[in-house]
């Protein structure tokens, strides 16, 4: 009889707890369902706010062009046709004027590439990377003419990449060491390995490292455009060129005592990758 | 049959680009005889002898049009579209000159017959050295086939 009473009371707890497990069950289901669609909705969100940025920018700069081209155009004909009525001040305004629209020419340029660089899918294909420094090297001859300049170029890996745009990121990193490094007797370019990341090292100007998460933003600047001309916006591409491909770069340096760039390029962001990662670092 | 040796149809709507566009031709002395249209389909008008460009039946085409893409009433592709469509216009050189750099208006106008497609530079140095380019290129080096005129209105 106790013994029944026991099994009778055992039955009863075990029933009592199987029922809350099955309610626990379904609650955390229904939890789970609520956040799968929190997520989809978030993601949904975040990719038409990315979207919408992306034509925003880009109908932006290019129909800025249009007025930019008319004051480029008739600041030229004024220029060179009306310059005899003008006094020197007056030339050095207009000069002003031609030096603002030619600036914002490039800044448009550059914003117009880099909306279109988020709204492009990635073209992957094996890419051997050395060869393609070296070809870069090559056309930054020009550049560097009258100076010493010594490149230094270790191997490199084979990639599973977007080659144009990897030609960009190395294009950037590049032409910013030889900009960089004007001055140097000799200047000193070094493009390598180490462990995974590939480095692009100068020995030129540097800058503070306390300003090195500010470098790739877009339009950040740590020198005046005086010293070195440029847009602000070569390393804010570089880097998002590498988010898209899964990877990232960071960067080393001290004032005076040049910069090294570290970057990977991780695994390529597939079609159903969110673009959320990529976003929280746009312009 | 009057031969309009040099003469270019430019269809552009913006009054200072049209300016500028003609200053860079002129200042190049390519070309004596350039003809402006404002809209698209203006530019049909002319070019296929309608409406107030009736007169023109047996006028022979321009050697070059440039046609701008941004166009009010009929836009540039459509007007491009027609152009190559109609057998009596679908020899004449058509260069579209345009400030876009979408990817899809390059490929619609090469899929619609361009001959050519330019991008217009902020830089207006450059901008007149892509016209003076494009001029002597259309109007002195490349050959096409006799002048001809559309001999009904389309």
């Amino acid at each position: 009889m106790v013994e029944l009473a026991s099994t009778l009371a055992h039955g009863i707890l075990a029933l009592r707890a199987h029922r809350e497990r099955d309610r626990a069950a379904a609650e955390l289901r229904e939890l789970n369902a609520t956040l799968e669609r929190r997520v989809a909705e978030r993601t949904a969100a975040l990719a038409a706010s990315t979207e919408e940025m992306e034509s925003f920018t880009y109908s932006v700069s290019h129909d800025l062009r249009a007025p930019l081209r008319h004051i480029d155009g008739f600041s030229k004909v004024l220029l060179e046709q009306c310059s005899g009525q003008l006094d020197d001040l007056g030339r050095h305004y207009l000069e002003r004027v031609r030096n603002g629209t030619q600036q914002m020419g490039e800044l448009v340029d550059d914003l117009l590439n880099l909306s279109r660089l988020g709204r492009q899918a990635l073209q992957l294909r094996p890419a051997a990377l050395r060869p393609m420094v070296e070809k870069l090297v090559d056309e930054l001859q020009p550049e560097t003419a009258g100076r010493r300049l010594e490149w230094h170029v270790g191997a490199l890996p084979r990639v599973e990449c977007d080659p144009g745009l990897i030609r960009q990121v190395l294009f950037n990193l590049l032409s910013n060491a030889v900009k960089f490094t004007r001055g140097r007797d000799p200047a000193i370019i070094e493009v390598g390995m180490r462990g995974d990341e590939i480095l692009v090292r100068d020995n030129g100007v540097g800058f503070d490292p306390q300003y090195a998460n500010k470098l790739f933003g877009v339009f950040q600047r740590l020198h005046r455009s005086e010293e070195f001309p440029g847009t602000g916006v070569g390393l804010a591409t570089v880097r998002r060129i590498l988010r898209k491909h899964g990877g990232d770069i960071r960067v080393e340096a001290g004032l005076d005592r040049g910069a090294t760039f570290y970057f990977t390029l991780g695994r390529p962001e597939t079609a159903s990758g969110s673009p959320a990662t990529e976003e929280s670092h746009a312009a | 049959m009057l031969l309009r040796e040099n003469e270019i149809l430019l269809v552009e709507d913006n009054d200072a680009d049209v300016e500028l566009t003609l200053l860079a031709l002129r200042g190049e002395n390519i070309c004596n005889q350039i003809h402006v249209v404002r809209d698209g389909a203006e530019a049909l008008d002319f070019l296929l002898c309608r409406g107030e460009y009736a007169s023109r039946v047996g006028v022979p085409l321009p050697k070059l049009v440039l046609l701008d893409l941004k166009l009010p009433k009929v836009d540039g592709l459509e007007v491009l579209r027609q152009l190559k469509r109609n057998p009596q216009t679908r020899v004449m050189p058509v260069v579209i000159l345009t400030a876009s750099r979408e990817e899809s208006d390059l490929l619609n106008s090469y899929q619609l017959g361009t001959n050519s497609y330019i991008q217009k530079p902020v830089d207006f140095s450059q901008f007149r050295e892509r016209v003076k380019q494009l001029g002597l290129y259309w109007l002195v080096v490349n050959q096409v086939p006799e002048a001809r005129a559309v001999e009904s209105a389309a």
